[in-house]
């Protein structure tokens, strides 16, 4: 959970976090365009070859974000509470998507979609900045996420992951990290009995 | 060292603004520039170094700039930058925490630096700044995921034919083990890669 337990006054939180002087008046303009999903345990927010017309702030519970080649999983993203979720690149460029999102708890989601993020820039330019500076948290986790792929390092990625994202290690199957990191769950193992688990 | 831009420069950047927005006017534009800083770097010369807060971003107008990881005593490339792209350490940019990455001057070059400081000055005067910012970095974004997308799920042949088709000045301009190390592969494997697709193209099937 969020420190406030209305995923309004939660999504609120957030944005003024990023973005301490956002005008009351900007923000209930902002508020206005957001809607509040349920979604229960194992259901989709995405499905691969949709177009993602939702940038997603979690208010509770948790989801992954993964590509299915065959009936292989390669998972790319797991997103909790207190952040982001989207497949922003297809969001920004209308293009269907290569990912599923899948809830793995049940979900809580506040929701904008591509429309109401474009009314909302045609405002005013300083909507960029209101509404822009939140999304801009969607590329640091693509960014992190990419770098501990790019080290090439299992060990390292895996003690990035347990240092980005602590609370998430006992909530997630194991074999769903290994994927995460791009090994096999055995390989996984033997890293964490090296690193002393 | 920040110096003023010399016209040539301070044309070059406006055209960069003009790929964004329509709205920005000659009389907006001399208020604006002077927030616009030149910075000459040297061949090798680290710009951000692991574990230093990025305040700024620049507009890439000569030169060649990459991005790596430092992973034990490897360098891993993650992206080069050529005239016409924007270079910081984003993330650190972002979230004013200390930057994971190392970005460095791969030859003598030149870049139009534009702090947050100045950034407000310049929102101040230009509010569709905004949007020109945004729209840059929605840009990294798309092209950090694409990289990211097809480091997991193609292999190395394929990431090189789309490299050449992409970016073939890229191929121009770096150390051919850069590029080895940008598409994750040992130089050895990527000479073999390279082979093969120039054989190819001999003998087309």
């Amino acid at each position: 959970m969020t420190s406030a337990t209305d995923p309004f006054e939660s999504l609120r939180q957030f944005y003024y976090t990023l973005n301490p002087n956002i005008p009351e008046e900007i923000w209930v303009a902002i508020v206005a365009h957001y809607h509040l999903r349920t979604i229960p345990k194992g259901s989709y927010l995405l499905q691969q070859g949709e177009i993602c017309d939702f940038v997603g702030y979690v208010h509770q519970g948790l989801f992954r974000t993964y590509h299915l080649d065959g009936d292989k999983e390669v998972i790319f993203e797991f997103t909790e509470e207190g952040n982001l979720v989207s497949d922003y690149t297809s969001f920004m460029l209308r293009e269907p998507s290569v990912c599923m999102i899948q809830a793995l708890e049940d979900s809580m989601v506040l929701c904008i979609n591509f429309e109401d993020v474009e009314r909302l820039y045609t405002k005013s330019p300083s909507m960029y900045k209101n509404v822009g500076a939140s999304l801009d948290r969607l590329y640091v986790s693509n960014f992190n996420k990419y770098s501990s792929v790019l080290l090439d390092d299992l060990e390292t990625a895996y003690r990035n992951f347990l240092h980005d994202k602590p609370d998430l290690v006992p909530r997630i199957h194991q074999y769903m990290i290994a994927s995460y990191l791009g090994v096999t769950p055995e390989a996984l193992t033997r890293t964490r009995r090296s690193i002393g688990m | 060292m920040l110096t003023p831009l010399n016209t040539f420069q301070l044309e070059q950047t406006r055209s960069f603004y003009n790929r964004f927005t329509n709205k920005l006017s000659d009389e907006v534009w001399n208020l604006i520039h002077p927030f616009h800083q030149l910075r000459m770097t040297e061949k090798g010369e680290v710009l951000v170094a692991t574990g230093q807060i990025c305040d700024w971003f620049a507009l890439v107008l000569e030169g060649t700039f990459r991005y790596f990881h430092q992973v034990k005593d490897k360098e891993v490339v993650g992206e080069f930058y050529l005239p016409g792209n924007t270079i910081s350490s984003f993330s650190s940019y972002i979230t004013g925490l200390p930057s994971r990455i190392t970005v460095d001057s791969l030859e003598k070059g030149a870049l139009v630096v534009i702090s947050k400081e100045a950034e407000q000055s310049i929102a101040a005067l230009f509010p569709d700044y905004y949007r020109v910012s945004k729209l840059v970095k929605d840009k990294l974004y798309i092209t950090n995921y694409q990289r990211y997308i097809t480091h997991l799920l193609d292999n190395a042949e394929t990431r090189y034919l789309h490299l050449l088709k992409q970016r073939p000045e890229l191929l121009q301009s770096v150390h051919q083990y850069m590029i080895a190390s940008y598409l994750g592969i040992t130089p050895e494997a990527f000479s073999r890669i390279r082979k093969k697709i120039a054989t190819e193209k001999l003998e087309p099937r």
